[in-house]
């Protein structure tokens, strides 16, 4: 399900800190339609890719193409309305405000965010928060949140935000979606349900760039996946090709292959 | 590793909870530094009861021999925290001594006094007045002029007079006579003697102005420098002096730059210390004379300068009143020591209301406002006690109260014109060496 | 006098603090900001409104060139909105600071403020202070109705309830609506509406004008009732007030931060009744302060989440475990 242009290309993204360079010359491309997985032991570089594509970091060198577009200049707030739209690895759900707050954050383009319009309760904010209602209410159905969607989200158990958090960036449709290690702490019967979700609106179009820990998972779930040690890209390919690659298996087991 | 270095990953529910044990610290700390919480001003007749609260009271109680309450309203905390305790002893003396208000008794009956503190603040100070005023107090010893001004209005609205001893500032010269009083001179006066010594004493046709930059300095100088020019001489510049500044010397440079002879330099001991010092350094005294404000005359602040430094610096006082020798005798008999600033004008200020509520014949809020100006005003006996004012009354006799702080003569705003003498430093000491009256300094 | 009298002008303080605190309500319960400048907005509003609505000054002192003299109305808008203005202004220069940073950056914005308002006599009197304020209305007071007295006190804290119980509904209002959602998001983590796509500075900023520019409307509101105004009222004491009464009341709840206002401004008032003779009479004030400040821990330690602030909303998320 490839177009002749990936949906989101990295090049040659490089960043320091201080004297470790923490990512170098990192490109990879995601093409749309498709679930890419990013794996690599610990410190490889994986989150700081992440951080980097989704603007929370700024680039050293290199550039972010949206659909063809540099946006490497653009701040995390400005990439998200284009479409990109990232989870965190611990999760950061919002823990002094409810469920079903959190995931009405999600919602773009509302006219109930402009002061005037919250202020005077303006039909066309009215309509759209309804729009959001509905839309939540489908993702909490699907995520099992619904019987806490008044729940304080600070009182939801590990896995269960991780849920919330990829609920509430669905509800932004975003193009591609980036996770990151979102199945972490989710119980196995509901990782199951989680990963049928994400290859359902794979088929619908969606695009995904996910960092996991777990490469079995990974190996199932992706349509190609990334290796990464040291800040560096090892290896790039289909799951099938990847799994074998020495050098990534070396990175993880230390050479004891 | 999440980006940019926030709170905790563990969620910022705890870091908030620093933040608020912070604020709260933070803000105990502040509240701990200042104060703040205000209170209003001016009811103008709020209910129907305002008046005849007043009538109620006084016809109940004026025969009845309980105590009068009378308000101490002044700054006991804050930056003049240092004078409400000055007033509180020399209104105690007032009551107290022989010859004193709840010796002779106003009308068959004592004082009491119940205090508030305007913490040197206008909101503190309101809150204090509109306590004064519904605790059913009939007058007050007032505030100081930084919180004054915000007092014109309630007391007018509240009919609630206010005799301050400490409110020097220009801003009030055509303020009062009704409930608006006092029984220091306006720094009007003082000013006058200061620039009329050194335009007929010293000579000097050519002024600049120097001050601490707040409310009383700046209304002193102005005040100077005003009367100067109407007497024919000429004011070159201004130079307001920070008080957190850690020198003078540009200001003193520019002094010597503006071509002034006489610098009217009007500051609190602190800044004028600093300043003199600066003058000195810079040679400055070739240049120009130095006349000083009210506050830095004591042989203390020559003594911490230095004789010498200070020799043939110029300085006003009010000359004090006919009474000032036994007033002190009393204090310090009452209170074991000198009476401190303002303490003699606050012992004015009660003698005076007690007196006005003997003439009164009944104890009202009106008593001020219909007595003060011919109590302090001649023609009539004078007399410098309450018991000697209230016997004088009694034998139906017009009086002239003539007071410890000041003879106590009010114009018709509430003001009380008198002499005031021109000191010089000399040898270590403050010495007289002019004293203007009354008529030389009126307008 | 009588107590009526003194009722209603604490009542008068109480609503114009609380005005106040609703501003820094919006600013620290429901965005998160740690805004240390409320004087300095609570000035500006004063000021604003004073110089609106007087001449410039006559006399002796008259350093002031700057005057007009609009109707009050003017003055009230007028202070608002420059008060706003200012704290935009300042929220521009820092928002990108964090919690304590932006604390430090308030602080001292407001101290320099008020030295400017202390300097710059030209424009505000400098130290004397600005005085002759007019009330709004004034010469229809007192108003005979039937048999009863209606005294002009009275008539402003009406007009005052009416404007503290629209800016009550109005930043309520707010603070439901999907503008106050993203506010509250920024409270709890500004990474996470970044990540959903909100123009967090941009929502900071709008908090800061609003909360500024309702202390600016108390500020004028405060000119317009105490004829007279000088520097050395707004102090940065004021701003800890302010804090104190948010605090006790309950952050994130306006209603709360009413509440706490009133148990400030009675407890310093209650205790004026305190009689001069009993032992440490003269220490009156700073006992009134060690009071507040008792207050403040004891709720801190007991209910950190304040009089009606949201408990379970304050624990949420802090008991899991790592």
């Amino acid at each position: 399900m490839t177009t002749s242009e990936p949906l989101l290309e990295a090049r040659d993204l490089r960043k320091t800190f201080g004297g470790l360079t923490a990512v170098d010359d990192v490109s990879f491309t995601v093409d749309r339609g498709t679930i890419v997985g990013l794996i690599g032991p610990n410190g490889a570089g994986k989150s700081t890719t992440f951080n980097l594509v989704t603007g929370f970091y700024d680039l050293d060198d290199g550039e972010v193409r949206l659909r063809g577009e540099n946006v490497a200049d653009l701040s995390p707030e400005e990439r998200s309305q284009k479409g990109m739209v990232r989870t965190f690895q611990i999760t950061r759900e919002l823990t002094g405000m409810k469920v079903r707050e959190n995931m009405h954050l999600g919602g773009q383009d509302h006219d109930g965010e402009k002061v005037l319009h919250a202020l005077t309760g303006a039909p066309s904010a009215r309509e759209r928060e309804k729009e959001l209602e509905a839309r939540a209410e489908d993702l909490l159905e699907t995520l099992g949140l619904w019987e806490l969607r008044d729940e304080y989200a600070g009182n939801l158990s590990g896995g269960q935000r991780k849920l919330l958090e990829l609920g509430r960036a669905l509800m932004t449709d975003p193009d591609v979606l980036m996770l990151d290690e979102p199945m972490a702490g989710v119980n196995p019967r509901l990782t199951e349900d989680l990963l049928s979700m994400i290859r359902d609106l794979r088929d619908d179009g969606m695009t995904f760039l996910i960092v996991e820990h777990d490469v079995e998972m990974i190996m199932s779930l992706c349509d190609k996946v990334i290796g990464m040690h040291n800040g560096e890209v090892l290896t790039a390919g289909p799951p099938e090709k990847v799994q074998d690659d020495d050098r990534l298996l070396e990175a993880y087991f230390g050479g004891e292959v | 590793m999440p980006a940019r270095k926030r709170d905790g990953d563990t969620g910022n529910g705890i870091n908030r909870r620093q933040y608020l044990y912070g604020a709260g610290a933070a803000a105990l700390t502040g509240l701990a530094g200042c104060s703040g919480d205000g209170s209003g001003g001016g009811s103008t007749a709020t209910e129907a009861s305002d008046d005849g609260g007043t009538a109620t009271d006084s016809g109940s109680n004026s025969e009845s021999g309980g105590p009068i309450p009378i308000g101490n309203l002044s700054p006991f905390s804050g930056g003049l925290g240092w004078i409400g305790p000055n007033s509180r002893r020399g209104v105690d003396t007032a009551l107290n001594a022989p010859e004193g208000v709840n010796q002779a008794k106003v009308l068959g009956r004592t004082v009491e006094i119940h205090e508030q503190d305007t913490e040197t603040k206008p909101q503190s100070a309101i809150s204090g007045f509109k306590t004064l005023d519904s605790q059913g107090v009939f007058s007050m010893v007032g505030p100081s002029s930084s919180v004054m001004p915000s007092l014109v209005g309630p007391a007018q609205d509240t009919g609630l007079a206010i005799v301050s001893p400490m409110t020097g500032t220009i801003q009030l010269d055509e303020v009062g006579g009704e409930y608006i009083w006092r029984t220091v001179p306006s720094d009007g006066v003082g000013a006058r003697a200061q620039a009329r010594y050194a335009y007929n004493e010293m000579g000097h046709r050519k002024m600049a102005l120097a001050f601490k930059n707040d409310k009383g300095s700046q209304s002193f100088s102005a005040a100077s420098g005003d009367y100067f020019k109407n007497l024919g001489g000429e004011v070159l510049t201004e130079v307001p002096l920070d008080p957190a500044a850690s020198s003078y010397r540009s200001e003193v440079k520019k002094l010597q730059d503006s071509g002034a002879e006489v610098v009217s330099m009007t500051a609190a001991t602190e800044v004028s210390g600093l300043f003199i010092k600066n003058y000195v350094e810079a040679g400055a005294e070739d240049d120009f004379d130095l006349l000083l404000g009210n506050d830095v005359l004591t042989e203390g602040f020559i003594e911490e300068m230095g004789a010498d430094v200070m020799e043939g610096m110029v300085g006003q006082a009010p000359a004090p009143g006919p009474a000032h020798d036994v007033f002190l005798e009393k204090h310090k008999e009452l209170h074991g020591k000198a009476p401190g600033a303002f303490a003699a004008s606050a012992y004015d200020s009660m003698v005076l209301q007690a007196l006005a509520y003997q003439k009164e014949g009944e104890v009202t809020r009106d008593a001020i406002p219909n007595h003060l100006y011919d109590l302090g005003n001649g023609p009539g006996k004078k007399v410098s006690t309450f018991a000697a004012g209230k016997k004088a009354i009694e034998n139906g006799e017009e009086i002239n109260y003539v007071g410890a702080g000041n003879p106590q003569n009010f114009d018709k705003t509430g003001d009380p014109l008198g002499p005031f003498a021109a000191l010089q430093a000399t040898d270590g000491k403050w010495k007289e060496v002019k004293v203007y009256s009354a008529e030389d300094l009126s307008k | 006098m009588g107590y009526a009298s003194l009722v209603v002008t604490v009542a008068i303080i109480a609503g114009i603090y609380s005005l106040l605190a609703i501003g820094m309500n919006m600013h620290w319960g429901d965005t998160g900001l740690l805004n240390f400048a409320h004087a300095a907005f609570f000035a500006i509003g004063a000021y604003t409104s004073a110089i609106l609505t007087t001449t410039g000054g006559e006399g002796l002192l008259a350093s002031r060139v700057v005057g007009f003299e609009f109707p009050v109305v003017v003055g009230l808008v007028g202070g608002s909105v420059l008060a706003a203005l200012a704290g935009v202004v300042i929220a521009v220069t820092s928002v990108r600071l964090e919690g304590d940073y932006l604390a430090m950056v308030t602080l001292s914005s407001a101290e320099m403020i008020r030295l400017g308002i202390k300097n710059e006599a030209w424009l505000t009197s400098g130290a004397q202070g600005i005085k002759n304020i007019p009330r709004p209305m004034a010469d229809a007071f007192p108003l005979q109705l039937g048999s009863v007295t209606v005294g002009y006190d009275l008539f402003y804290l009406g007009f005052l309830l009416v404007i503290v119980a629209a800016s009550y509904l109005a930043f309520t209002r707010l603070s439901e609506s999907p503008f106050g959602r993203v506010l509250h998001a920024i409270r709890e983590d500004e990474d996470v509406p970044r990540a959903l796509g909100k123009h967090t500075d941009v929502f900071k900023l709008k908090s800061f004008g609003l909360g500024a520019g309702v202390a600016g409307l108390a500020g004028a509101l405060w000119a317009h009732f105490f004829f007279a105004i000088n520097p050395s009222m707004f102090l940065p004491g004021l701003t800890f007030t302010i804090w104190a009464a948010v605090i006790i009341g309950g952050a994130g709840n306006y209603l709360g931060a009413i509440a706490g206002t009133l148990f400030v401004v009675l407890t310093r008032q209650v205790t004026r009744f305190i009689p001069g003779d009993i032992p440490m009479s003269s220490e009156l004030p700073f006992i009134r302060l060690i009071v507040i400040g008792i207050a403040l821990i004891a709720i801190l330690y007991y209910r950190p989440a304040g009089l009606l602030g949201d408990e379970e909303r304050l624990v949420a998320g802090q008991m899991e475990a790592e």
